[in-house]
Order: C-alpha cells, then sequence, then structure tokens
C-alpha cells in the first residue's frame, strides 16, 4: 500500500475510532472487548483499504466489519469468555441516578439478542434508515421493523430503567 | 418518538473514554491478515491441485499424530528464562527459538476483568498478535489455563498457574524439555514460552511435593489442553484422524477444511491460519461453524458442520445457487462443509439413503 493510502487510512481511523468503539461498546457491553472489536474492524478495513474508499462510504464498510467480528468473537477460540449468568450491576440510585440509568440501558441492551441489540443501535444511536440497517445487517426491512418492535418492547419492560423508553417503528 | 431513546444512548456513551485510536497496531494485524489471506490462498490452491490425488485415501485412522509426523527427526532450539532486572513491567517470560529472542508480556489495559498478552522478538515476526481473555484465572481441575496466539510462523504460548504449581515441564516432540518457573505478574501467577508450530507433545505440572497432574495437546500440538490427568494416569494412547472433510473452489478462490480427532478432542481447521479451532460436536445434523474467506467484495464463507449417522446427502440452497455435500467419515463420526457467498443465509435439508428427510435448517456467516 501506498503511504499517500496509508495516510488516509490513518486519518480516518484517528476521526471514527471513537465512534465505532461506542458502536461496539453498545454490541458488547464491554470497553476492553469493544477496542478489540473495533481494532479488528479496522485492521480488516485496512488490508482491502483501496476497495474501501472506492466504495465511496467507508464508515459503512467499516461498520459492517465491526458489525460481522462481533458477531463472530464468540465463535473464536482466542478471544475466551466466562458468562456470568447476570447482568452488569446497575450502580446506586438517587445521587448516581444518571450513572444507574445509563447503567440499567447498557445491561437492558445486553438482554436483547445479539441482532436486536444491533438494530437498536444502528436505528437510534447511528440514525440509520430501516433501509441502510437492513443493509448493514443483510436482512429484509421488514427483519429490521420486526426486531426492532421486539427489542423496544423488552426495552419498555426492562425493570432497571429508571422511565420507560420511548421510541417506535417508522 | 425515539428521541428518549436516542437520548439515553447518547448521554451512555458520551462518558465512554475509548483509548487513543491504535492506529499502528491495526495497521499491522491488518498486514498479518492479508498475509495469512495470501498464505490461504497458496495452501488451497495447493490443497486443490493435491486434493484429486489425495481425498480418497485422506482419513488416516489410528495414524500417528500430525506433530510427531510433521516434526519427526527435528531438533528445536527453544530456551525459556524469567524476566532479568532490566525486563519491561508485566514480562512474564524471555528466551529464543532456534537462536532467534521473544519475550512475552501481560498487560491488564482495562484492569480488573480483562488480560491481555503480547508476544514481541523475532521469534514471532517482530510482534505477535496480542490475544486478550476474560481474567478468569486457572479453570478448576486444570493447574494451568492456557491461551495461544498465532504469530506468522510459530506458537506463542501464556497461561495462568495455579497458586500450588511450582512449576511445569514442557515437552516438544523432538523430547526437548523446557521448564517453566511461575512469574508474578499483574497480581497473579503466568508463565510463557514460545514453541515451533505443532511441536507441544506434552505438560506436566508440579507442586513442592511432586506431580499434580499432566495432559496433551489436541490433534495439532496447539496449547489446547483439554484434559488434566492425575499422577499414575495418563492421556489415552493416540488414537488421531484427520481428514479434509470438504475443499474446492468458489468464485475462483479455494477453501478446504480439515477436521482432526484426538485423544483432547476434536478440531476444525479451516486453512491459513495455523490453530486448529476446537470442536464441539452436537448430536444430529448442523452447521456447527463457519469461516469467512477473501476481502470485502470477493468474500465467501465456508461451513463445518456434523451430521447424524443416517445421513447420506445434504442439500444446501443459497440465494444464488445451490449445492450438494455428502458427509464424510472420521473416527466413526459424520462431518460435511460447503462454501457459500458470505453473509447470507442458505438453508439445508439431509437426506438418507432411502431419499427421505433427516433433518434441515439454516445457516448465517
Amino acid at each position: 500500500m501506498t503511504g499517500q493510502l496509508d495516510e488516509e487510512f490513518r486519518q480516518f481511523m484517528h476521526g471514527r475510532w471513537p465512534a465505532m468503539v461506542r458502536l461496539a461498546y453498545c454490541l458488547t457491553g464491554d470497553l476492553g472487548h469493544a477496542e478489540d472489536v473495533a481494532q479488528a474492524a479496522f485492521a480488516k478495513a485496512y488490508t482491502s483499504w483501496p476497495r474501501v474508499i472506492r466504495s465511496g462510504n467507508p464508515e459503512a464498510y467499516v461498520r459492517q466489519i465491526l458489525i460481522n467480528e462481533n458477531r463472530n468473537r464468540f465463535r473464536r477460540r482466542r478471544v475466551r469468555e466466562l458468562s456470568t449468568g447476570s447482568p452488569p450491576e446497575t450502580g446506586v440510585p438517587d445521587a448516581l441516578q444518571h450513572v444507574d440509568d445509563r447503567s440499567a440501558l447498557l445491561a437492558a441492551l445486553q438482554m436483547l439478542a445479539p441482532r436486536q441489540r444491533a438494530v437498536i443501535v444502528l436505528r437510534y444511536w447511528v440514525d440509520l434508515s430501516e433501509a441502510e440497517t437492513a443493509a448493514t445487517l443483510n436482512c429484509s426491512v421488514g427483519t429490521v421493523k420486526s426486531q426492532a418492535s421486539r427489542a423496544l418492547a423488552a426495552l419498555r419492560r426492562s425493570p432497571g430503567l429508571s422511565a420507560p423508553v420511548e421510541g417506535d417503528v417508522r | 418518538m425515539t428521541d428518549d431513546l436516542r437520548d439515553r444512548l447518547d448521554d451512555m456513551l458520551a462518558k465512554l473514554a475509548p483509548s487513543p485510536a491504535p492506529i499502528e497496531a491495526a495497521m499491522r494485524q491488518g498486514k498479518r491478515i492479508r498475509w495469512r489471506r495470501r498464505a490461504t490462498a497458496a495452501a488451497g490452491l495447493a490443497m486443490v491441485i493435491a486434493a484429486a490425488a489425495i481425498v480418497p485415501s485422506a482419513v488416516h485412522f489410528g495414524a500417528a499424530p500430525e506433530p510427531a509426523t510433521t516434526h519427526r527427526g527435528v531438533h528445536y532450539s527453544v530456551t525459556v528464562q524469567p524476566p532479568g532486572p532490566h525486563s519491561p513491567q508485566g514480562e512474564i517470560a524471555q528466551g529464543t527459538l532456534n537462536g532467534k529472542p521473544w519475550r512475552i508480556t501481560i498487560s491488564k489495559p482495562n484492569g480488573i476483568g480483562q488480560q491481555c498478552f503480547q508476544s514481541a522478538g523475532a521469534a514471532v515476526g517482530g510482534h505477535g498478535p496480542e490475544i486478550c481473555a476474560q481474567d478468569t484465572g486457572t479453570v478448576a481441575g486444570a493447574p494451568i489455563a492456557f491461551y495461544e496466539s498465532f504469530p506468522p510462523s510459530d506458537m506463542a504460548i501464556s497461561g495462568a498457574v495455579a497458586t500450588d504449581v511450582s512449576y511445569a515441564n514442557v515437552t516438544l516432540t523432538d523430547g526437548t524439555v523446557l521448564r517453566l518457573h511461575p512469574v508474578e505478574a499483574r497480581g497473579a501467577r503466568y508463565v510463557a514460552f514460545v514453541a515451533p508450530l505443532r511441536a507441544v507433545a506434552k505438560v506436566v505440572a508440579y507442586s513442592a511435593r511432586g506431580e499434580i497432574a499432566s495432559s496433551v495437546p489436541d490433534p495439532v500440538g496447539s496449547a489446547n489442553f483439554g484434559t488434566w490427568y492425575p499422577p499414575g494416569q495418563h492421556a489415552p494412547a493416540p488414537n488421531h484422524a484427520s481428514a479434509v472433510i470438504g475443499t474446492g473452489t468458489f468464485d475462483g478462490n479455494a477453501w478446504s477444511v480439515r477436521l482432526s480427532s484426538g485423544p483432547s478432542g476434536e478440531c476444525v481447521d479451516f486453512g491459513g491460519t495455523p490453530g486448529c479451532e476446537p470442536y464441539n460436536r452436537p448430536a444430529g445434523t448442523a452447521i456447527v461453524q463457519y469461516t469467512v474467506y477473501g476481502g470485502l467484495s470477493s468474500a465467501f464463507a465456508v461451513f463445518f458442520g456434523s451430521a447424524a449417522p443416517a445421513v447420506s446427502r445434504i442439500a444446501i440452497e443459497f440465494p444464488d445457487g445451490k449445492t450438494v455435500a455428502r458427509p464424510l467419515t472420521v473416527a466413526g463420526q459424520k462431518y460435511w462443509a460447503f462454501a457459500a457467498e458470505a453473509y447470507k443465509s442458505v438453508h439445508w435439508t439431509a437426506y438418507n439413503a432411502a431419499g427421505q428427510v433427516v433433518a434441515a435448517g439454516t445457516g448465517q456467516s
């Protein structure tokens, strides 16, 4: 790869790293894992960087790789995990109510099925359209609608959230 | 109406402080992936050329394990030393492999909950892949919980050690014995070493009073030590089998899948990467694992699974076509593999010899 392409990659990764880590954090629920997944996604993008650039939307490319990386990571032996069988603790109430809300939302997200979680994050944080979400997840728009609907219903039922989560399926 | 959820997500993520972007590390990792893809292509091409000749005789029951076959008559020069006075913080061990230096360090970049092993030095091509895992310490019944990584050529192996372990002896396939002394680092005890790929034959852990347990690695000699045996007991006599379950080309790109079975279990090798993934065979017919080959625009997935004894063929339908897989028997069990376009769903139907449907399901890469 030429020096110019390398430099373009550096600038792109520097600029988009925080957003990709945050996306991965929503999917994994763990900052360490999120950074691992994000780094792996950027590394894969780097292997095909000229093609990624030609796509005209490198961010969408990396986002799709990241989602696939997250889906694959539990199938690989070299990332070993022990499941705790319970969601993360949800903080302490009152003075730390905001912290509690954040923890509760993260815990509620982790209780969703992986695809539902991805739909929620892509639709309501990345702000993708239903069609864009479907393209990113390689599924139909109908699947996005149904998964979003079920996910929102599950979030509304989450006991740890101090107020109901509002969202619609457009 | 979605603003509430959007605000909550924004609020949750605003406080997140990612580490600085590991740009150079990602580029190094990308170069290694590219290197492996080239290796996959070369190995796959060679496999395809050879497949027509070898597939009918690819199943070897009761044959010698691959490590011994591969390295018979080869002598390794491996040294392992504890960290020195000028070693970097977190170093577990250092040494040489065939004259080239290596060192392995541990870090806990995210505080409690995760440990990361990093190998470095000429023996591992400069920097090996960083392997991170939940900080689970040791596993009940296993005096050492090993993790391995695969730099371009050899294995870097690190392990968390139980408190009663005084030292461990690692025997390589050429008879070399490495003595590993646990090192305190980051609040726990660890051992580490670098060895030639598929060259580890056995590990024995000792306490101050004598042997605690021993283990042999999986059939291809990785650091997957599935079973530890107490003193006086030993792993069953090797009864290894290894077979190419599927091989072919997809859009001109070669692929292959090999299943290996031995006393420590089964593992599947998709080619390209030197490791062999542990395989937990479910009952019945199922797709269990897959890997994605190729670049973004030419990606395809290779699926691998087990089949029930009655299954004689499996019809697979994917968006752009269909194919048929015929299960292959290895060590009395049936396995199957096929390639399809990546990131798409496939539907499969398994039939018995009479043409009756035995099972059906879907797969998604």
